[in-house]
């Protein structure tokens, strides 16, 4: 004899159903708000790691930092906020150019860092613009001389965050052409 | 019953997965301070010259309240007679609670600069 489902096997379904339900929900909560936290740590990473490499990589190159320097009819100075490094120009197989310099620009604005070159006419570099992070937190800059012809040594002190993330790195550069 | 449990097995799989990634980044992320803990000593070391290179032993960093359980040290051997060779070393506890540790190499020579 064939028979249907009592009342208290249906509620005992239903209520199983919905607890199974329940968590696959909370899963896809859990994987959407990690995916959200790893992805924001890796910006962080990379984003400090891009600062503190572009400000080491330029300084290492550079024969001194200059107070100013004005290009695409912006004027950019050295300060807490951003450094800006003269470099000596070279050619496509790296001869140095004689009198001849190209300017990099590190700085901040807003949650964005930017490295922005200035190649002279004839330098290997290229002019341009690159976003280094939009996840900056705080940046600064200092520097073992308060006369920016003199410095020696810059540090940068930058912090990334996101999410509940946050990075502090710290670079210090000692020009290597003064 | 078959179901929940295929499910359950699968949350925990993922769980134990998630885990894995998440203390990953992190140790990514004091990997990042270290080596540019390392790199700083190693450009000091470079600046000071070679007759000012130090004995082996623990050097500070600021960075270094960024690591768990965070230290440096750097060690200096003679490489040849007017060579030396510098290691700086950075070791923190990682996010599985096991020692970590990175260090960077570099020669320096009597005859000077960087």
């Amino acid at each position: 004899m064939s028979r249907g489902f009592t009342l208290i096997e249906t509620v005992i379904t239903v209520v199983l159903f919905t607890v199974l339900a329940l968590a696959v929900a909370q899963l896809n909560v859990f994987y959407d708000r990690t995916i959200l936290f790893q992805k924001a740590s890796i910006e962080i990473i990379a984003g400090g790691n891009a600062i503190v490499d572009a400000v080491r990589v330029a300084g290492l190159q550079a024969r001194r930092v200059v107070a100013t320097h004005t290009f695409s009819s912006v004027e950019y100075s050295s300060g807490a906020t951003a450094v800006v490094f003269e470099l000596p120009a070279v050619d496509a197989e790296g001869a140095v150019l004689p009198d001849t310099y190209d300017y990099v620009v590190v700085d901040a604005s807003g949650a964005s860092a930017f490295r922005r070159t200035d190649a002279a006419p004839g330098s290997a570099r290229l002019s341009g613009e690159k976003r280094l992070t939009s996840v900056l937190g705080a940046i600064s800059f200092s520097y073992d001389d308060p006369d920016f012809p003199s410095v020696r040594s810059v540090t940068v002190d930058a912090t990334t965050s996101a999410a509940t993330a946050q990075l502090h790195l710290r670079g210090q550069v000692r020009l290597r052409n003064p | 019953m078959l179901v929940a449990l295929g499910i359950l097995s699968v949350s925990v799989a993922f769980v134990a997965l998630v885990a894995g990634t998440v203390k990953s980044t992190r140790d990514s992320a004091y990997e990042s301070v270290a080596s540019h803990i390392a790199d700083n000593a190693l450009d000091a070391l470079r600046a000071g010259g070679y007759a000012a290179l130090p004995a082996d032993g623990p050097y500070d960093d600021p960075g270094l309240a960024e690591l768990p359980q965070g230290s440096a040290s750097t060690s200096v051997s003679v490489w040849n007679a007017e060579t030396k060779r510098v290691t700086a070393g950075v070791s923190w506890q990682g996010a599985d609670g096991g020692t970590r540790f990175i260090s960077l190499t570099t020669l320096v020579a009597s005859s000077g600069g960087f």
